[in-house]
């Protein structure tokens, strides 16, 4: 009875209970709210970094943030000031910005959803502390817009027109260089020694080649030891070949009389024969899909013995005049006037492709306006691929299912 | 003291009390009796305001408590005890936290002191050993006693019983009727008895009223109570076995 | 406040009158809540100086809160692998599972978590309550309070009002977690995530203002359960079937309560 009016054990008890409980999660809150709130005393390793924009275009807090097309941080606050929107981002790397950087808010989706792309740039390092600014998201459509009118502003500022006039000429003059031409042949065989050697260096390569598949060696060997159709179609078209050579040696036909022509033609065929010099030497060393045949694999032996008949078939009909090609090597002036006047053509298209002069030659060339646009915008179609296939379905359904509450 | 005046009390389309009257004298046992939902509690309910008439005064001393409210209204139960039919002990107390309460509540009275008043009212109602008892513990008279004990600690002018034996083995019965009686005489405690138990009434009562049908049948002694010739307080009577001419105080 | 006569209206003889006496009981009772509410409120200003106020507040704290631990538990934690599994689900079929942490962080701190602890809460503590102190209201234990000038708000209601305030929100936040950490159990067995990739996924997206709105929003189904339950009790008439009555209606209006205000919560803090 003397107890009653005191704490009961059983009540002390319950206390402690209550106060315990309570107490412990009042601090797992506290925690929680520290760790929620944003104040990374426990993760740390966060690099806050703030951007001036214009427009956001419906960026949102929790955003992803991605450089380089890495998902490194969020949009923590997004906060409207008189001359545009400041953003808050937090990143988990620090981002090292260059001159010309890049941040820009971008839709993740079709179906919407929006992400901050940053590029860092490429010149000097933006000074730590410089208030960097963003740019405004971009209207695909807007853009096109440009470069249409991009384009029709070079067409009508006279460029093509120039252009053209100025091939027009080149070729009048190559055309006229080519009647008045030396002999190809003549200079072949005479002017450089170089040749000379490479062809012997070929024929060397060949000469061992012949010889390995003299031995049975790789696919062909086996082929040739095997069967002697193969043999009998590869002499004749040999055989063909050398008709051919013939007449081109004669100046007859259209490849003939190119080949008289042109002193141009000589420096080609050098190169040529260069080349081909590299490619047996390879061939030799096994390199490449040819060289692998002549060494090992004899899988492809139906394939071979198809594609000799038909060069015999083909070689034969050549020689009978038949096809374009035929006709090519048969006599036919005007053909080779056409010939001669594209290659001309062509000669001086590439080159001033190359001198980056001209729309193409802009478009082939680096760090013109257009070229930057397309390239631009071919960067800005694939990396809205990229991201909408990374993205999309995540942001599509989160906007679903977190847009419920 | 206690003064009823006309008092009408309707439940709906029921009139439970239809102006009745009647004066309570300090120090006396009044007994209320009448058979059951005849108004008997309503009527007693009235005395602390746990219910308010319809028309009519009840009046504590001259005093109107009709629309008691507050403070005042807490003077005019301070001076009351009350005994409910069941004891109303609170069910997650002991007997002895029960009748401390409301020193505990209600008075600014030292702990130790609470302690020695507790147990001497415990002692009056016999249950100086049962204070560390929950009251799911001890019986329905224990319960009662208990109650009674609670009712008077704060030493009250009046108390108020409601079918203080009702349900109680008759030894028991006439054990509570003995303290009841015991208290008016050693402290000179104003009564108030609802019951339907007439031997109990006629045992202690000092006047005896009869409630039927919202107004009072009967008022009288229970001497004269006995030998009425009034119907209703006749078949009461007859009920319970009780001739006019059974001795008096034969307990 | 406490009502020991039945309020009486007219004998109605439509059902358009039927209704408009059902209105008027709607209101009335609303309005008599309310009073019992503020009351209480403003008696919990006892609690600084009467220490056994304060003693039997933490009892009522071990009752609503720390007896309801094991039941809000096993909620908790299904809740959490339920969610976590369903949205683990649709998420797969995008792979993004990975985002299963933020889906069940989200929801448990925005609205199951409160919504949970409070329908337990009701269900489990408000109908004891309503019980209790119709029983009491039964058994003349109120009447005697209030003879003895105790009033029962202060000594009955105010210690369970104040220790539901108190526990109610604690409670929401333990489910939250257990809730979390029930769906960080199905991220791992069935979905085949990392319990780090879950956590910082879900500690992402969790956010100090749902939080908060949460625990604000369990706090107010807290007042609504003790409110509702005391009310029942103090109103019980006509013994044991009142008692069954009383707490049978304090269980439905709670629930109902609980699900309307919790949507007006929302409401407000997320327009």
């Amino acid at each position: 009875m003397a107890k009653s009016d005191g704490y009961s054990n059983r009540e002390l008890t319950r206390e402690m209970i209550v106060g315990t409980f309570i107490g412990s999660v009042f601090i797992v809150l506290v925690v929680f709210t520290i760790v929620v709130s944003g104040s990374r005393i426990f993760s740390g390793g966060t690099h806050p970094l703030t951007v001036r924009f214009d427009r956001v275009g419906g960026l949102r807090r929790h955003d992803s943030v991605l450089f380089r097309g890495v998902p490194i941080g969020k949009v923590k606050q997004l906060e409207l000031n008189k001359d545009g929107v400041v953003v808050h981002l937090t990143l988990d790397e620090r981002v090292q910005l260059r001159e010309g950087y890049r941040i820009q808010a971008m839709s993740s989706s079709l179906l919407g959803g929006m992400q901050l792309v940053i590029d860092e740039g490429y010149g000097e390092l933006v000074p730590p502390g410089t208030p960097l600014e963003g740019l405004s998201p971009d209207n695909v459509i807007e853009d096109i817009g440009a470069l249409v009118r991009d384009v029709r502003g070079s067409l009508n500022s006279g460029g093509v027109l120039t252009n053209l006039e100025q091939a027009v000429a080149d070729i009048t003059e190559v055309t006229g260089r080519l009647r008045r031409g030396e002999g190809t042949l003549g200079k072949l065989l005479a002017a450089d020694d170089t040749l000379y050697k490479d062809i012997e260096a070929t024929l060397a390569d060949i000469r061992a080649i012949v010889d390995r598949v003299e031995a049975g060696e790789g696919t062909l060997g086996k082929l040739l030891a095997a069967d002697d159709t193969v043999y009998r179609d590869l002499a004749d078209t040999m055989a063909n070949l050398k008709k051919i050579t013939g007449r081109l040696e004669a100046g007859e036909g259209t490849l003939g009389k190119l080949l008289a022509a042109d002193d141009t033609m000589c420096r080609d065929l050098t190169d040529t024969v260069a080349n081909l010099k590299t490619i047996t030497g390879r061939l030799e060393a096994g390199e490449g899909t040819l060289g692998k045949l002549l060494a090992a694999d004899d899988t492809m032996y139906r394939d071979l013995t198809d594609t000799v008949a038909n060069l015999k078939t083909i070689t034969g009909r050549l020689e009978a005049g038949e096809g374009t090609l035929g006709k090519l090597l048969a006599t036919d002036d005007a053909m080779y006037r056409d010939l001669a006047e594209t290659v001309a053509s062509l000669k001086t298209i590439t080159g001033r492709i190359e001198a980056g002069e001209g729309l193409l030659g802009q478009l082939m060339s680096e760090k013109s306006a257009i070229s930057t646009e397309v390239e631009g915008l071919l960067k800005d179609g694939r990396d809205m691929i990229d991201d909408l296939r990374e993205a999309s379905p995540i942001s599509t359904f989160s906007s679903i299912f977190f847009g419920v509450f | 003291m206690i003064r009823f005046e006309s008092v009408t009390k309707q439940f709906g389309r029921r009139k439970v009390l239809d102006e009745i009257s009647f004066e309570i004298r300090k120090g006396e046992v009044f007994v209320i009796v009448g058979a059951s939902g005849t108004g008997k509690s309503v009527t007693l309910k009235h005395m602390v305001r746990l219910l308010t008439p319809n028309a009519g005064r009840v009046m504590i001393d001259d005093v109107v408590i009709n629309h008691a409210y507050g403070r005042e209204l807490e003077r005019v139960r301070e001076r009351f005890g009350y005994l409910f039919q069941g004891g109303a002990l609170l069910a997650w107390m002991n007997v002895f936290d029960n009748v401390a309460l409301p020193l505990r509540e209600k008075t600014r009275m030292g702990k130790d002191e609470i302690a020695r008043k507790v147990r001497e009212t415990l002692a009056m109602v016999g249950l100086e050993n049962d204070g560390d008892k929950m009251p799911s513990e001890i019986s329905g008279g224990m319960q009662k006693r208990a109650g009674l004990a609670r009712a008077i600690v704060r030493d009250p002018e009046i108390v108020l019983y409601d079918e203080p034996t009702s349900g109680l083995d008759p030894v028991t019965a006439r054990m509570i009727d003995q303290l009841i009686a015991r208290l008016n005489r050693q402290i000179g405690i104003t009564s108030v008895v609802v019951t339907h138990d007439l031997h109990s009434a006629l045992t202690i009562g000092d006047r005896i009223a009869m409630l039927k049908n919202g107004k009072v049948a009967e008022l009288s002694t229970p001497a004269e109570f006995r030998k009425s010739r009034n119907p209703a307080v006749r078949e009461f009577l007859d009920a319970q076995f009780i001739t006019p001419e059974a001795q008096e105080g034969g307990f | 406040m406490i009502v020991r006569e039945p309020r009486q209206f007219p004998e109605t003889t439509n059902s358009l009158q039927n209704l408009g006496r059902r209105c008027l009981v709607i209101i009335g009772e609303t309005g008599r809540c309310g009073v019992l509410l503020a009351q209480s409120l403003w008696a919990a200003r006892h609690l600084l100086v009467s220490r056994r106020m304060r003693r039997e507040t933490v009892a009522q704290m071990y009752v609503a809160g720390i007896r309801s631990i094991p039941v809000i538990t096993i909620v908790a934690v299904f809740t959490g692998m339920i969610l976590a599994l369903q949205t683990g689900l649709v998420l797969s079929r995008y792979n993004q599972e990975i985002y299963v942490g933020s889906g069940v962080m989200v929801t448990m701190l925005r609205e199951m978590g409160p919504f949970m602890t409070g329908l337990i809460l009701a269900a489990c503590v408000g109908s004891s309550m309503a019980a209790q102190l119709g029983t009491m209201m039964v058994n003349d234990e109120i009447a005697a309070l209030e003879i003895m000038s105790i009033d029962p708000v202060r000594f009955l209601m105010t210690p369970r009002m104040v220790a539901m305030l108190v526990m109610t929100p604690v409670l929401s936040f333990y489910t939250c977690m257990m809730g979390v950490l029930g769906g960080g159990v199905v991220a791992m067995t069935q979905l085949n995530l990392k319990w780090s990739q879950y956590m910082v996924n879900a500690m992402d997206f969790a956010d100090i203002k749902d939080l908060y709105v949460g625990l604000f929003k369990s706090v107010i189904f807290g007042a609504t359960i003790v409110t509702v339950a005391c009310y029942e009790g103090f109103t019980t008439e006509q013994g044991a079937v009142g008692v069954g009555m009383a707490t049978r209606r304090s269980v439905i209006s709670a629930f109902l309560l609980i699900l309307v205000l919790g949507y007006f919560v929302t409401r407000i803090f997320y327009n």
